[in-house]
């Protein structure tokens, strides 16, 4: 005989579904993703209770691991942040610099090619810069400033 | 037993916490910088991230200043676009039982992947942030 489905484990599905989802979001906003872990870890919490419930009582099951997997994705996306977090709070001062930098350079690189462009022809000036040669000083006279700029190459 | 309509009430919450968010962009005004969320990225590292001054952005976009909103974060039109998207397809979606003409289940397969997809295209310089970040730190302590 076929067992009649029911409702069991639906509605912590659904309340583990929504935090999940807010999590993910939450969790790809770098500002205030280590935030997510909370309701990430409620999200998990619920939607396993409901995939129990709904096991023993014949309920839907799709909801409920629906609900698992994007607060587990959330939740883990989450913790990165914070292991990013604990990684940065090891470094020294320089070195968080030239991460952020790294970084900061690889995504404008990535996203827009045009950034590319335009970083490509700022290296080249500064090549351009490098191999040329100045006096010592530069005077800029107008009719009432008269500006003495000394190079120093490093 | 009492059946529940789990994409309605899906549907209604993320309506209003998407309004809620739209409400909170009115509530302050961009210039004066007193929004509540935080930026912890800044905080802990002292440098900028793709997400800085979001919500500042959002302030000048429901009051329409699109070059001010561009200021203060470069992908703040896309993922405010996405989320008046996603405003407008949930309440549609709500009234999707007395549309005769769609049918159920095919219409939550388009919600779904349609969401998906453009929540990848919409964030993907966050995602991508967030993986560089940890790739570099990483590589730093090993």
């Amino acid at each position: 005989m076929e067992k009649i489905k029911t409702n069991a484990g639906q509605g912590l599905g659904v309340a583990g579904l929504i935090l999940g989802i807010l999590c993910l979001f939450m969790a790809f906003i770098p500002c205030v993703g280590v935030i997510a872990i909370g309701p990430g870890i409620i999200a998990v919490v619920l939607s396993i209770v409901g995939l129990v419930q709904a096991n023993k009582n014949n309920g839907a099951k799709g909801i409920n691991i629906a609900a698992l997997i994007i607060s587990a994705l959330g939740t883990l996306i989450a913790c990165i942040w914070l292991f990013v977090f604990v990684g940065i709070a090891s470094l020294d001062e320089d070195q968080i610099e030239n991460m952020v930098e790294d970084v900061i350079e690889e995504v404008v690189r990535g996203t827009n090619s045009c950034n590319t462009d335009l970083q490509d022809e700022l290296d080249d000036l500064e090549m351009h810069l490098d191999s040329l040669k100045f006096d010592e000083a530069i005077e800029v006279q107008t009719d009432s400033v008269k500006i003495k700029i000394h190079i120093e190459k490093e | 037993m009492k059946t529940i309509d789990s994409y309605r009430i899906i549907n209604i919450i993320f309506a209003g916490v998407i309004g809620l968010v739209f409400i909170y962009s009115c509530l302050f005004l961009p210039e004066n910088g007193s929004h509540i969320i935080p930026s912890f990225y800044t905080d802990i590292t002292g440098h900028s991230s793709p997400s800085l001054g979001l919500s500042r952005a959002f302030s000048a976009l429901v009051r329409g200043d699109i070059a001010l909103a561009n200021q203060f974060n470069p992908h703040a039109l896309n993922i405010f676009l996405f989320f008046c998207f996603q405003f407008i397809f949930r309440l549609i979606s709500l009234k999707v039982d007395r549309m005769s003409f769609v049918n159920r289940k095919l219409w939550i397969w388009l919600d779904i992947l349609l969401s998906i997809t453009l929540f990848l295209i919409v964030f993907y310089p966050l995602i991508q942030f967030t993986f560089q970040a940890m790739g570099v730190v990483i590589c730093s302590i090993t």
